[in-house]
Formats: C-alpha cells, sequence, structure tokens
C-alpha cells in the first residue's frame, strides 16, 4: 500500500506539540494515560486544559521539554506539570501514529525497533545508513527523499542519549523544505518539532552526535518506461574522476558495484556497495547506501552511454553486457 | 567563613544545602593557619538538561575535601552521596582556576547573549561554575551549544571540578 503522505504529514501538524489521538505518551518503560492524568490533576478538559508537550522555560538548566496541561484564563497562561523532561520517551509512538494515519501499519514504541520495522518493509528502501550529516544532505536534496519518509539517528557520541553510543536513540519524519535553500525539516515528539513550528532547531540533522539512516516509501515512486527497462539492467562500466567501476543494475531499482571488471552477463562479484536507482525526466538517479553517494546519469543519443555525476564529479557509464 | 559558605549555598535546592551543612562544623575545625586554602573554599558545578539526555548534577567541593554529589536525572546515581578528596587537590584546582582567569571571565557565555561565542550548536546543556575563595567569588553560567576559546577553557574546568570529585563513577 502506498503511503499517503499528505495524511501523515497532516496528522504531525495536528499532533507534534499534543499527545497523540490514542491518548497516551510513553515514557521510558512506561506510558502515561491523559485521561486517568486529567482527574489525577484535575485538569477536566471542559474547563479548558489542553495536554501539551511545552518548552520547559529558558532558565539556565531548564527541561528541553515538559508535558504539561495547559489552558489560559483571562490572558495569563496556566500549567499542571504532568511530566518533566527526565523519562519523556514518544518519538516512536508519535511516528508511528503519523504512519498509521498515513496508511502505514506499524506500531513500535522503541526507537531501534522501529528502524529495524522499517528497514524490514517490502515497501521501503533504506537510501542511505549511518551516514554523515553532509551526506546526509545529499539525500535530502535528491528529491528522492520525500515528506513522509523517515529518518533513524545513530548515536555515536558517547556522553550522548544517555550514554548510549553506538545504537539508534531518535527518530523522526521528513517534512520538507521551507524554501529551496532550506536543509529540510523534520516532525518528531521528544523533543517536538514541526517545520517552522517548533521551539527548538528542527532542521533534519538535529544536532551533533549522530549519523544518519534514510528510509524512503518507494510504493509511489515514478514507474520505469520501457526504454529504461529495457536497456539500463546489465553491467555498466562506470569512469568518474581517477575512479573505474563496474556496477550491476537490476531491473527492480537495486545496483551493485565492483572494482573488478565482470566477464559475462551475470552477477559474480561480491559487490564493494548497494544502491538503489530511481527514474527521473532524462535522468537516473542512484544513492549509494553506505556512502551516501548521490549520483546521477543524463541520457544521451546513445542508450548505451550516460553522463554522469557523482557527487558532482563528471564522467561517464558505458553498457557492457 | 560560615557566613559566607551560607550564602554561597543559598541558590541551591534545601536538600543539597542541609547536606553540605552537615559539613560546615568540619570545614570550621579544619580552617588554621597552616591551611593552604581560605576556608571559606567552595567549588560548585551544576550541569542541566540538554536534548541528548546529559547528565543532570550538581557536585560541590569544600575546602576541608568534602565532595557532596546531587545525581538528578539521566545519572547512574541518583540523589544526593558524599565523598571527600585529598585537600591538596582541591588547592591545586583553585589554582587552576587562577591561572585560567576565571574570576575575572564574563558572567555568561551563551546564555542571555551569544557574545564570546563563534557559533551556536543547535543542542547542548548549561552548565554553572560558582568558585568562592577568600574574598574571591565567582559564578559562570556556562551554555554548552556556545562555541568559542573561552567556552572551551570553561570546558576544561568543568571538567577539572568533575575530575577532582571522580563524578564519572556516579553519571556513566
Amino acid at each position: 500500500m502506498k503511503i499517503d503522505r499528505t495524511k501523515a504529514i497532516g496528522y504531525a501538524r495536528t499532533h507534534w506539540n499534543r499527545p497523540c489521538d490514542d491518548g497516551v505518551f510513553w515514557i521510558t518503560n512506561d506510558v502515561i494515560n491523559v485521561a486517568k492524568k486529567r482527574v489525577e490533576l484535575k485538569a477536566p478538559a471542559s474547563d479548558g486544559w489542553e495536554a501539551m508537550f511545552v518548552s520547559g522555560g529558558s532558565a539556565p538548566g531548564s527541561d528541553p521539554e515538559q508535558a504539561v496541561f495547559r489552558r489560559t484564563v483571562g490572558g495569563v497562561v496556566q500549567t499542571k506539570l504532568i511530566q518533566g523532561w527526565a523519562g519523556l520517551a514518544d518519538c516512536a509512538h508519535y511516528l508511528s501514529r503519523c504512519l498509521q494515519a498515513g496508511g502505514i501499519d506499524v506500531n513500535e514504541r522503541g526507537v531501534a525497533s522501529l528502524v529495524n520495522t522499517l528497514q524490514a518493509r517490502r515497501d521501503t528502501k533504506t537510501l542511505a545508513e549511518k551516514v554523515s550529516k553532509d551526506r546526509g544532505q545529499r539525500v535530502v536534496n535528491s528529491g528522492i527523499f520525500k515528506e513522509g519518509d523517515m529518518i533513524g539517528y545513530f548515536n555515536v557520541d558517547p556522553d550522548g542519549d544517555y550514554g548510549r553510543a553506538q545504537s539508534y536513540t531518535h527518530s523522526t519524519m521528513y517534512a520538507g523544505k521551507l524554501d529551496a535553500a532550506d536543509p529540510g525539516r523534520v516532525t518528531c515528539h521528544t523533543v517536538a518539532r514541526f517545520p517552522g513550528l517548533s521551539w527548538v532547531n528542527d532542521e533534519w540533522s538535529l544536532h551533533d552526535g549522530y549519523t544518519y539512516t534514510f528510509i524512503h516509501f518507494g510504493d509511489d515512486d515514478p514507474p520505469l518506461s520501457a526504454t529504461t527497462a529495457t536497456a539500463l539492467p546489465g553491467w555498466w562500466k562506470v569512469v568518474y574522476g581517477t575512479r573505474t567501476e563496474f556496477y550491476y543494475i537490476y531491473k527492480d531499482g537495486r545496483a551493485r558495484y565492483t572494482l573488478k571488471a565482470p566477464t559475462s552477463n551475470r552477477e559474480l562479484y561480491a559487490p564493494e556497495g548497494t544502491a538503489y536507482w530511481f527514474q527521473g525526466t532524462g535522468t537516473i538517479t542512484f544513492i549509494w547506501r553506505k556512502s551516501g553517494t548521490v549520483e546521477t546519469w543524463t541520457a544521451t543519443a546513445d542508450t548505451r552511454e550516460y553522463r554522469i555525476s557523482v557527487n558532482g564529479t563528471p564522467g561517464t557509464s558505458t553498457k557492457m553486457f | 567563613m560560615l557566613r559566607a559558605s551560607l550564602k554561597a549555598l543559598s541558590r541551591y535546592p534545601m536538600r543539597l544545602r542541609l547536606a553540605a551543612l552537615c559539613m560546615l562544623p568540619a570545614l570550621a575545625g579544619s580552617a588554621s593557619a597552616a591551611d593552604p586554602l581560605p576556608p571559606n573554599t567552595l567549588i560548585t558545578l551544576q550541569r542541566g538538561a540538554c536534548e541528548k539526555r546529559c547528565a543532570v548534577y550538581k557536585v560541590v567541593v569544600f575546602a576541608d575535601g568534602t565532595v557532596v554529589y546531587d545525581g538528578q536525572y539521566y545519572v547512574r546515581k541518583s540523589g544526593v552521596v558524599r565523598d571527600k578528596v585529598d585537600v591538596g587537590s582541591v588547592a591545586k584546582l583553585i589554582t587552576e582556576f587562577e591561572a585560567a582567569g576565571f574570576f575575572d571571565l564574563a558572567d555568561q557565555y551563551g546564555y542571555l547573549s551569544e557574545a564570546g561565542c563563534t557559533s551556536m550548536l543547535s543542542d547542548g546543556p548549561v552548565a554553572i561554575v560558582s568558585v568562592v575563595s577568600g574574598a574571591k567569588a565567582k559564578s559562570v553560567v556556562h551554555n554548552h551549544r556556545c562555541v568559542g576559546d573561552v567556552p572551551a577553557q570553561l570546558t576544561r574546568l568543568e571538567a577539572s571540578i568533575d575530575k577532582l570529585a571522580n563524578t564519572a563513577r556516579w553519571i556513566r
């Protein structure tokens, strides 16, 4: 089933700074039921109390975020604390609800399980895995990565995220660019973000200490033209800069490369890297999973040759078999 | 001496103040002419929250080497812990702060303004370092989002307090 990106982002716009419509939010190893908290804290909706995620304030050492009941009476904002920063952990739950709104059946509470589940789905493509911010920006700028696609944040900072280095500790949904020069924004919970509405930075990279995994829902990718489906699959010799590589391109949108020249039209060699490729108007875009390299092939008059650009370095590709 | 220490402690929460006050009689008794440190010497480090779930805790080091740690959240050890370090190490730390010009620094870096910051990171905790020693007293608010030479120096001084108190055993 294709993701309905508009519905997923629409849900995010409504709930980015509020508990999800299932009436709960998650803290470490536990769940908070908002209705029960209303009773406990004497904050009925009928009296105007709204459950929200808000900034903990600007004083030194204040919480980056708190879950509160909030209302405004006579121009004065009143709050009742539901949960302070310590323990808040609602990102995977929130994103599951966003994806469900977009028609994707995902229901995860932990970040690592969300990332693993998404990567294992038949309708997703992991475009790049645990790549740096600079490489990730190329993926975002490729145009292949779209609103509703997902980013996993792999913590590499030994002091970050409670010392959980070398694990997925956060996840977001890509929500597009504010303008052409914008790096791209995300929506998430803990801390709550939505493009242009957040009280913290909502650029997709968030902050240092991460590598990034880009997971793309591929069922709404443009279909292959008959010409491309016939001409592209097989072995290609690719030359750019000082490098010569050999690509084996599959009809289903995958590709692999090796440094050893093939001798027949059979896929013989263990690949150095793998990619997904996407057809555009007169172009083919490859995104290589391990490196985050974005490569564009531009058609020539000869269907057995393309002009290519690998991270901006020009070259050529020639069909071998 | 007692008055100065009490004043310096007044900004901290009650449970930390009570724990620290328990140390004051011993602190007063330890003062002597041979003591290289002013008896009102008090070094405190508070580390605040950040999105990356930084360890939030406070640590106070007294002139007699008493250490009071108060772990709040995202730490291995929550609550108040008391320990003791070598007095000579406290004196060395004060010397390090003096040599670094700590008492002449601005009151904040990257908190109320970006003065002193060459750039700002998108996440980082706020650390507050306060030092009282003799007639000198200084408190600096250091937003770790602030990148610059002085903030880097502050980071090193904060690390020196952590090292002296060996807070790593409680926070990681």
